[in-house]
């Protein structure tokens, strides 16, 4: 975990995320390992992270605005933006993890 | 009714990001899944495209093999059929002097040996001149259709010409037949100026010879222009005895003869197949609409202009 990632998490809020995913479709599956790894070589496992196919839950994506999958947004603190794509760009992911300690 | 709510900048450039974000999710081929309230779509496009560049690659590794294909038949077809014109011509060439040989010869033993034949005798000389001289007319028909294929320079040709032309040829059938002829004004085409001569002669020819017996022929030509003006259609009407549906495939076909020789219409069956082959190779189409003892249309339909560029026009 680099000092930044440790710095991020300090924060007394407890960030969570949802990460949208269509079933085992190509870009979802990307998704989930890419953040997988983030989660394991930044935050130690410990992101607070929870995954939706929306193949089983179609309507908590439109509860929370998803449209488009893959998807990783913020719940809680709650934030206006999402995430969209494959999450390859593992600086963009960083930085959007990163908002959780604001 | 809903309160308009101005947007902050903020949230204005907020939603700006996320549009813009999407947009390059979408284009980058990054989202699998578009979720509505009626259903969720996959949006594999990348694989679509994937597979739609395989299928277009293998679609034209196909087209091109086939025509590779193609164009190697094309050229077997190409020598075969040159081959077989002039196996044709010189076959048919090369067998009128052994024929012309027997003619004369069969001629001179009428004339020098024939009073000194009994009457089974003549009869069989004369079997034999007969079965000579319709040897002959297949023979000139056979070379007159291998001829065909080699049409002449392509000009304007006055198909008013060409018919005026025909009925000059057939005068004396035309004549003995007391036939009645009705030309309509026909147009000008580009074509070969001998084989429409050849085409109306046969076609006329044809009208005149299938006559129920006791009847004057009575021959209309008359032509209509297409609405775009590319082709022309013209017809050839008769009185004749007609035939019967089935065999509109057959009188076109070389040396077949819906009559057998002994029924009084005379002929070797290579006037329609000539007409045939004078029209396909003039980029046109020949039919005929007929029924027993009603008489026959012959319907010509030919292009007004041909590929090739035309001479001066025809003189007569």
């Amino acid at each position: 975990m680099d000092s930044q990632s440790s710095e991020l998490l300090s924060a007394n809020q407890s960030p969570a995320f949802i990460l949208f995913v269509a079933g085992d479709e190509p870009n979802s599956r990307m998704a989930r390992d890419n953040l997988a790894k983030i989660n394991d070589a930044l935050f130690a496992g410990k992101l607070s992270l929870q995954i939706v196919d929306v193949f089983h839950s179609p309507e908590k994506a439109l509860i929370h605005g998803v449209f488009l999958t893959p998807a990783l947004i913020r719940t809680s603190p709650p934030c206006r933006t999402m995430l969209l794509g494959n999450l390859s760009m593992e600086t963009e992911v960083r930085r959007y993890l990163g908002q959780t300690t604001v | 009714m809903t309160k308009k709510v101005k947007p902050s900048y903020k949230e204005l450039e907020d939603l700006l990001a996320e549009a813009e974000q999407m947009i390059r999710a979408i284009l980058s081929g990054e989202v699998d899944a578009f979720i509505s309230e009626k259903g969720i779509y996959l949006m594999r496009l990348k694989e679509i495209e994937e597979e739609l560049r395989r299928s277009r690659n293998e679609l034209q590794q196909q087209v091109n093999q086939r025509t590779v294909e193609l164009e190697a038949t094309n050229r077997r077809l190409k020598k075969l059929n040159a081959e077989l014109q002039d196996f044709t011509y010189i076959a048919s060439h090369d067998l009128q002097e052994p024929l012309r040989k027997i003619q004369n010869f069969g001629g001179l033993l009428i004339d020098l040996y024939g009073g000194s034949l009994d009457e089974t005798g003549r009869d069989y000389l004369e079997r034999m001149m007969s079965a000579v001289t319709r040897m002959r007319n297949l023979i000139d028909s056979l070379l007159a259709y291998s001829l065909t294929t080699q049409a002449g320079p392509y000009k304007q040709v006055d198909l008013n010409k060409s018919v005026k032309q025909a009925v000059s040829n057939l005068e004396m059938l035309i004549n003995e037949k007391q036939a009645r002829l009705e030309v309509s004004d026909l147009p000008l085409i580009e074509a070969d100026q001998v084989q429409m001569i050849q085409l109306f002669q046969n076609l006329i020819a044809n009208a005149l010879k299938f006559q129920p017996a006791g009847s004057c022929p009575c021959v209309k030509i008359e032509s209509r222009l297409d609405t775009a003006g590319q082709t022309c259609e013209i017809r050839v009407t008769d009185n004749g005895i007609g035939f019967e549906k089935k065999y509109l495939d057959r009188i076109f076909l070389p040396f077949q003869r819906l009559h057998d020789r002994d029924s009084g219409y005379q002929g070797v069956g290579m006037g329609l197949p000539i007409c045939r082959k004078i029209v396909e190779h003039g980029g046109g189409t020949i039919t005929a609409r007929s029924r027993p003892n009603q008489g026959s249309t012959f319907i010509v339909t030919l292009p007004l202009k041909c590929h090739q560029s035309p001479e001066s026009p025809d003189s007569p």
